[in-house]
């Protein structure tokens, strides 16, 4: 299959349990200098938690909120989110909280408990920041979406559990656009549901199924400077990407080559680039396994957490649709 | 039908064994014995929550989805018969490393587990996981490797008996690994920077030695297929299909009529393992006082048991990962049996690290005043009467933990650790709740406990 | 009881003390070649030069971060063995560890060399702590049928219900659980040999914590270094002189894919520090002649590394540790020259089970016959 409006252009990370690598990166943004963050979700039991700075060039920087409990540390972050001053906001449904950092990693605050009240979250999922440096979480299992303060402070709410407009089930990643319009993917209703700024329903994108327009439990979505709509379709193991208007423009499925970090492998391991070439899977290795975010910059760069291969998948949108 | 459910399934809760006392004993047992195939709608949590098991790229990453799903299933049995054949057919993570064959191999005794025997074995033989586990990748024309065509007839269907014995001969071992020569696993690139990609079965029709054999009495130019079908329905096949059903659901000691009425329903039915099951479901033998509570439990019966009384997991919250590793204290990695042989059963599953392990788990577990099933457990106690004796309270708890037996010995001495108290016991009363817990906590301790 | 592990050989009879080091020691880096142009020329990122070395001889020195290795060595008490390995090296973790603690480097087997150990010396399973594992679950080296081993997380939380709130009753619940594990008549149930199982963990529980109480030491073991804490806890267990004849610790993780000089340099000041804290203390408690420590791992990594760390290889290395050892270096430092690798790996030449029978017969007093299943060789490590 050939991409009409994008064209593939390299991939970044290893599967690592520490240092210059990923395990199951969750999220991936970038700070105001252009310096890519990863956040590796790992599972429970094996601690490799942690968010990654790299260059785009696959230079690995630094490493920061990795395993643990104390302030400074992540157990299951979901989400993050830059605000206007490069403060890095992580989201962690298992600690029920949200912590802080600078875009060296430096870690500045956290505030939030269990608990269904205001300000209170039962497993904060996605999480994004408005143009007033507003911080909105998805509250997954209290069924709503949080406005709070850069410190925490409840401002307010909405949502209810249901799958009628403006309900969610298990929704999980959100994405703010360039005219404070909230879009939540609700997660389990297969579809992606668009907000104005005050939380009142506009329109719903998507159902359940595999055709274009359609979804298999959506888990982050992404609107790019240009107002493009990007899903990462997480069951479908695809990125569908709309117009602002949601109308299907183009279905990415995974185009990626060894990344810098891989190769390196294979150079110093024979053996096991042996396998590799017996095994002749080189379709299968490009493919996304469980796409689960997605960022953009404003020149038209679209990186795409590839969860289950432990890597960055980067497209360049081609040719720049127009400034709207 | 508390019986049934403990040897069927992990146990029950009290309210689960009402709703099963509705529908009546057979009706349950067909129930039972006719789940629906299919990932259950909440797959997507253990997915969404456990992203690193999706790619389970170790028997250690994968074993949080199993967990989920013993610990919550609405379909007993189906796992329950796919613990049967994880150590009958066992393959072991170790060797194999790779979570995903291991997660897909589970996968396919829930599909094929209650069926056909003959079904399940072909299917086995084509699994790459097992291919490689059994070294049939190094099985060649000209050079047949005999792992797996004697561990097939040993281990899988024909079995020996004390003596070392079985009904099949070295010749028949050579035949068999002739037959399966050719089919392997193809080459799977390494997890190490991309992560796992899924095995694949393949047929190396040059690398098949076509000839022909003579298997079992029977010649001519078989092939893995003929010598599973020949197998399956070989009278010693039905007798150790029995007899290990039988070690499994009934008793650790075998009763020789019992077995060969079972290898009869098992002949009888094209070797259906389901006809097997409900003749031992619906049998005065399995239902007789005698068989009740003399088996032991194996780790994960006590781990996923323990669990399924507490009923604590309403999503896979974190320290569902730690299940597995309570398995693997108690002395059974799942997903990692030590051997092809399986596990040793019986009473050895129990030493006394492992009885610690046991005993501190489900202590700990029954004493989580928050749980939903615990908080059952306390109301049910305490709706048995304003005032209860030693007796009658020990009676209560006994019944709200899923109406389970004490021998008259134990009992004694947990009605007396009950009578050092104030009595007769108040429900409602300051202190009462931690009464209630600790009683709990007490008959998971005991040795009778140990046994289903 | 035996006491002290003594029996009719007399000081032959030693305790072993296991120090596992999970993940695959990255041997080149342990034993650094510091003269060999192939060691730089294959490790231009994770070579160790200059400061990073403390010389053995012209060839051979620690890494740096082994300084109280080194000490140890010059003491005269230290074997360190080269080149150790099997035929056919495994590069998984758990297959290889399989292989060490089986000694069954072809077939699968689930019967670990140190639990038939455990048999042979206490073939009635007499006392519930002949072994005991430092850490939770079995490693399968200890694991055989029959044979118990305490797993001990941490001694002084050791036993039942030490974790659990409620702690008011515990003195209550003990003594009635008590009551109920007493074997009785041979029939019956629950079975004798629950019952006696039960009674062996009660007795073996409370031994166990008890071990710490009549232990004085002037070796202050690191507080935030865990196997120097697992350590400490065997030499209470020695003190307590409980019977207790193999001692098994582990630390990882080993596995240094990435930013080894880091993380190899931290994990080796946290086993030398804790080994000569150790051996401090036994000679302190006066213990040191009746113990001998194995250190093993179940490979070694690349000889190339890979930019930031190593991945699988093989040829780990290991060291015989006691007084009653003969010093010095054994096998054949591994060559480097691409010629001699073996797939970009080292090859073995001192077979592991030449150790376990050395370990075994020389030092533990017991036929290594009933343990391996084939005949091996022995080095020469016995001091005079």
């Amino acid at each position: 299959m050939k991409n009409k409006n994008f064209s593939y252009s390299h991939t970044i990370g290893i599967a690592s349990f520490l240092g210059r690598g990923f395990m199951n990166p969750v999220d991936v943004r970038f700070d105001s200098t252009g310096l890519m963050f990863v956040l590796s979700r790992s599972n429970a039991g094996n601690k490799n938690v942690r968010i990654s700075a790299v260059t785009l060039d696959s230079e690995f920087q630094y490493e920061f909120a990795n395993w643990g409990t104390a302030p400074g540390q992540t157990t299951q972050p979901t989400a993050m989110a830059f605000d206007s001053e490069d403060r890095l906001y992580v989201a962690d449904e298992s600690m029920h909280n949200v912590s802080v950092f600078d875009r060296e990693g430096k870690f500045l605050n956290r505030w939030g408990e269990f608990g269904v009240g205001p300000g209170q979250f039962n497993r904060p999922s996605g999480i994004a920041i408005d143009s007033n440096d507003d911080v909105w979480v998805v509250d997954h299992l209290n069924d709503r979406v949080q406005k709070l303060s850069t410190d925490g402070e409840y401002i307010s709410s909405f949502g209810s559990a249901g799958s009628g407009p403006g309900q969610f089930r298990f929704a999980w990643g959100m994405a703010i656009d360039s005219n404070d319009e909230i879009w939540v993917a609700d997660w389990r209703n297969d579809r992606v549901q668009h907000f104005t700024h005050g939380g009142e329903f506009i329109s719903s994108l998507g159902s359940s199924g595999d055709s274009d327009g359609e979804f298999d439990r959506p888990s982050g979505v992404h609107v790019s400077s240009h107002g493009e709509v990007y899903v990462a379709d997480w069951r479908n193991e695809r990125v569908q990407v709309f117009d602002s208007d949601g109308g299907h423009i183009e279905t990415l499925i995974g185009d990626a080559t060894l990344s810098k970090w891989c190769q390196e492998f294979v150079d110093v391991n024979p053996e096991q680039a042996g396998w590799r070439e017996k095994a002749g899977l080189f379709e299968e290795e490009k493919r996304f396994w469980r796409p689960s975010a997605i960022e953009t910059s404003p020149d038209g760069l679209v990186l795409i957490a590839d969860s289950c291969r432990h890597r960055i998948q980067i497209y360049q949108r081609t040719p720049q649709p127009a400034l709207v | 039908m508390a019986h049934l459910l403990r040897r069927a399934g992990f146990g029950a809760t009290r309210d689960q064994l009402d709703e099963y006392i509705g529908k009546g004993y057979e009706a349950t047992v067909e129930e039972l014995l006719h789940p629906e195939y299919g990932d259950p709608e909440e797959q997507d949590f253990m997915d969404r929550y456990f992203i690193a098991s999706v790619e389970a790229r170790s028997a250690g990453h994968a074993d949080p989805q199993w967990s989920w799903r013993m610990a919550t299933t609405e379909k007993p049995l189906e796992e329950k018969i796919a613990l049967f054949w994880h150590s009958l057919l066992a393959v072991g993570g170790i060797k194999l490393d790779h979570g995903l064959e291991m997660l897909t191999e589970i996968d396919l005794f829930r599909r094929l587990g209650l069926g056909r025997f003959e079904t399940l074995l072909l299917a086995i033989s084509r699994n790459p996981g097992m291919m490689y586990w059994l070294d049939n990748q190094n099985s060649h024309k000209d050079a047949p490797n005999e792992n797996y065509g004697r561990e097939l007839l040993e281990l899988f269907s024909m079995g020996i008996d004390e003596n070392g014995e079985g009904a099949y001969s070295e010749d028949d071992v050579k035949a068999a690994a002739r037959a399966f020569t050719g089919w392997a696993s193809k080459t799977t690139p390494p997890p190490f920077f991309l992560g796992p990609f899924r095995m694949q079965f393949a047929f190396d029709p040059d690398d098949h030695d076509d000839g022909e054999k003579t298997f079992l009495g029977e010649t001519g130019n078989f092939n893995g297929e003929d010598i599973v079908e020949i197998v399956s329905r070989h009278r010693s096949t039905a007798r150790f299909i029995a007899l290990r059903l039988y070690l499994n659901f009934v008793s650790d000691t075998p009763d020789d009529e019992e077995i060969e009425r079972l290898a009869d329903v098992f002949q009888e039915n094209d070797g259906e393992i389901r006809s097997v099951l409900r003749a031992i479901f619906n049998s005065d033998h399995f239902k007789s006082p005698a068989i009740r509570f003399r088996k032991m439990k194996s780790p994960a019966e006590l781990v996923f048991g323990t669990v399924t009384l507490t009923d604590r997991f309403t999503i896979p919250e974190m320290d569902m990962s730690t299940l597995a590793n309570q398995t693997l204290f108690m002395g059974q990695h799942l997903l990692n049996p030590p051997s092809v042989e399986g596990w040793h059963e019986g009473e050895e599953w129990v030493d006394s690290g492992a009885l610690i392990e046991r005993i501190n788990f489900a202590s700990g577990e029954v004493t989580r005043g928050d749980a939903r099933g615990v908080r059952r457990m306390i109301e049910r106690v305490a709706g048995t009467g304003a005032e209860l004796q030693p007796e009658e309270f020990v009676d209560a708890c006994l019944d709200a933990m899923g109406s389970i037996d004490l021998s008259d010995r134990t009992k004694s001495i947990v009605i007396s650790h009950a009578a050092a108290k104030d009595t007769p016991f108040r429900p409602g009363s300051a202190g009462s709740e931690d009464r209630t817990l600790e009683m709990f906590q007490l008959i998971v301790s005991t040795p009778d406990f140990q046994y289903c | 009881m035996a006491t002290n592990g003594q029996n009719g050989n007399g000081n032959k009879a030693k305790k072993l003390v296991v120090v596992q080091l999970s993940g695959g020691n990255d041997y080149l880096n342990t034993m650094v070649p510091y003269q060999d142009g192939h060691y730089y020329d294959f490790r231009p990122n994770m070579g160790l030069r200059g400061d990073s070395v403390i010389p053995i001889d012209d060839r051979i020195g620690f890494n740096s971060h082994m300084a109280p290795f080194k000490r140890i060595y010059d003491a005269g008490s230290m074997a360190v063995i080269m080149g150790i390995g099997y035929p056919e090296p495994n590069r998984s973790h758990f297959r290889s560890m399989d292989i060490w603690h089986t000694a069954e480097p072809a077939v699968s087997s689930s019967e670990g060399w140190l639990g038939k150990t455990t048999q042979a010396i206490d073939p009635e399973g007499k006392n519930p702590v002949t072994a005991v594992n430092f850490g939770r679950g079995l490693p399968r080296a200890l694991a055989y049928p029959g044979v118990s081993v305490a797993s001990v997380g941490a001694l002084d939380s050791y036993g039942l219900y030490t974790g659990l709130a409620g702690a008011g009753n515990k003195d209550a619940l003990l003594d009635t659980v008590s009551r109920i594990y007493q074997p009785m008549s041979e029939e019956g149930f629950p079975s004798q040999r629950i019952l006696q199982t039960g009674r062996g963990a009660l007795d073996g529980a409370d031994l166990l914590r008890q071990a710490p109480d009549s232990y004085t030491s002037g070796v202050e073991y690191p507080e935030e270094n865990p196997i120097a804490q697992s350590l400490k806890g065997v030499a209470q267990v020695m003190s307590a002189d409980l019977g207790t004849r193999l001692f098994y610790t582990a630390h990882g993780s080993f596995d240094t894919h990435t930013n080894e000089l880091v993380n190899h340099a931290k994990l080796w000041d946290e086993v030398s520090q804790a080994v000569e804290c150790f051996w401090m203390d036994m000679e302190e408690q006066g213990l040191a002649d009746d113990t001998v420590m194995w250190v093993f791992t179940e490979f070694g990594r690349r000889v190339a590394d890979n930019g930031t760390g190593t991945d699988h290889g093989s040829g780990g290395g290991a060291f015989l540790i006691g007084p009653s050892v003969k010093g010095g270096l054994y096998g054949e430092y591994p060559d480097l020259d691409p010629s001699a690798q073996l797939d970009g790996d080292v090859r073995y030449n001192t077979d592991f089970r030449d150790m376990y029978t050395t370990i075994l017969d020389d030092f533990m007093d017991i036929d290594p016959g009933q343990i391996l299943n084939e005949k091996f060789g022995k080095l020469d490590l016995v001091r005079a």
